[in-house]
């Protein structure tokens, strides 16, 4: 990948290309509809292909380089593959748990009949658990590699062995002093997903809703892009 | 996630590095999703070809060894998803890292570009020469 940092952008590049074109040539044989759906998204692509291809030396010496610097730093492999089971333990817990309130809330017997709905603060709340703790472990990731990358960027005697002093420290800082941030950045995330859950699970019940909870669930999905972004 | 970076690299609260990120964004501009964005998408290529290779040599493998899923028609497909998942999930965890990585490498060369130059002298002659494609008319440095 470091060697062919330039050919590989520029393959997925065209990749995408030529998916969508795969998609606006199918999409011609459903519906005229879907058809010019299709083909305005495959010259968007195109469009946007040809706008960035002045950019990718630049994404592909950044991605050279980031690469470089976890390749020497290779012992963050050992929080990232740990967060899988926690992460699916966590889910599994969840689960469990929430079926579990939203049983004995809303009186359902054995046969999965029940008798009224779940609470909604309390739906939104366990929602809200389930998307803040995914997004924290997701996040203390993201902050251990960033603190790495800042110590082999800054001190490469620091940061250059398998499990470095810049991958131990940056661990803990992002566990320890860091973690208030983290948290709160989570936070601001998940209430967004957990409102765009709930807003989902309304039109579905409700058979289509209205377009009110289609223009809401439209800008709760805008929101948290743009949260996940920033 | 921008502000995460700030938050890794100086260890600022969470306003602060978003903050920080506003004015990344407003100096960098497009360049910084854009790159963001191809890093994405080969780091996505490269799990889903590493995930068709796993899925592959496991088909091969349950079909040698002569392993039944089942009557259906998919049956013999199963081993090929059972690898393809596997392969595709534990190469896209390690990728995670290096998107991190590009986003925190983009933060770092617009904030410090001179302790790149000392500490890592080939990278960092890359690097200028792939900055000043980028912005021909700005770039000073």
């Amino acid at each position: 990948m470091i060697r062919h940092a330039e050919l590989l952008i520029k393959v997925a590049l065209l990749f995408n290309v030529i998916c969508t074109g795969i998609f606006a040539f199918g999409s011609f044989f459903i519906s005229p509809f879907s058809a010019i759906i299709g083909l305005v998204l495959f010259i968007f692509t195109v469009y946007y292909a040809y706008i960035v291809w002045g950019r990718i030396p630049f994404a592909a010496t950044n991605l050279v380089c980031a690469t470089t610097a976890i390749k020497s730093n290779m012992g963050l492999s050992f929080p990232a593959y740990s967060a899988l089971p926690i992460m699916l333990g966590w889910s599994c817990w969840w689960l469990v748990s929430f079926v579990s309130t939203i049983y004995v809330t809303s009186g359902c017997d054995g046969q999965g009949n029940c008798s009224s709905e779940p609470p909604g603060i309390l739906v939104f709340a366990l929602l809200l658990s389930y998307h803040w703790t995914f997004q924290v472990i997701k996040n203390v990731l993201h902050v251990t590699v960033a603190g790495t990358v800042g110590t082999w960027w800054f001190v490469p005697s620091e940061g250059t062995s398998f499990c470095s002093h810049g991958v131990r420290d940056s661990l803990v800082r992002s566990l320890t002093t860091s973690f208030g941030s983290i948290c709160l950045g989570s936070l601001l995330v998940a209430i967004i997903e957990s409102l765009k859950s709930m807003v989902r699970n309304l039109r579905e019940s409700e058979n289509g809703g209205g377009i009110l909870l289609c223009l809401a669930e439209c800008l709760l999905a805008c929101l948290a892009e743009v949260m996940e972004v920033s | 996630m921008w502000a995460f970076v700030f938050v890794g690299l100086y260890g600022y609260p969470f306003i602060d590095a978003g903050k920080n990120a506003l004015t990344l964004f407003q100096t960098r501009g497009w360049t910084t999703i854009i790159t963001d964005n191809l890093s994405q998408g080969v780091l996505g290529l490269v799990s889903v070809a590493v995930g068709l290779i796993t899925g592959l040599v496991s088909f091969l493998i349950a079909h040698s060894t002569g392993m039944v899923f089942g009557d259906e028609l998919g049956a013999s497909a199963a081993g090929f998803f059972i690898g393809f998942i596997t392969g595709a999930v534990l190469t896209s965890t390690l990728l995670t890292l290096v998107s991190s990585a590009v986003n925190t490498v983009i933060v770092c060369y617009a904030e410090a570009p001179r302790e790149f130059e000392d500490n890592h002298p080939k990278l960092s002659q890359d690097m200028r020469a792939a900055w000043r494609q980028a912005w021909p008319d700005e770039f000073h440095y």
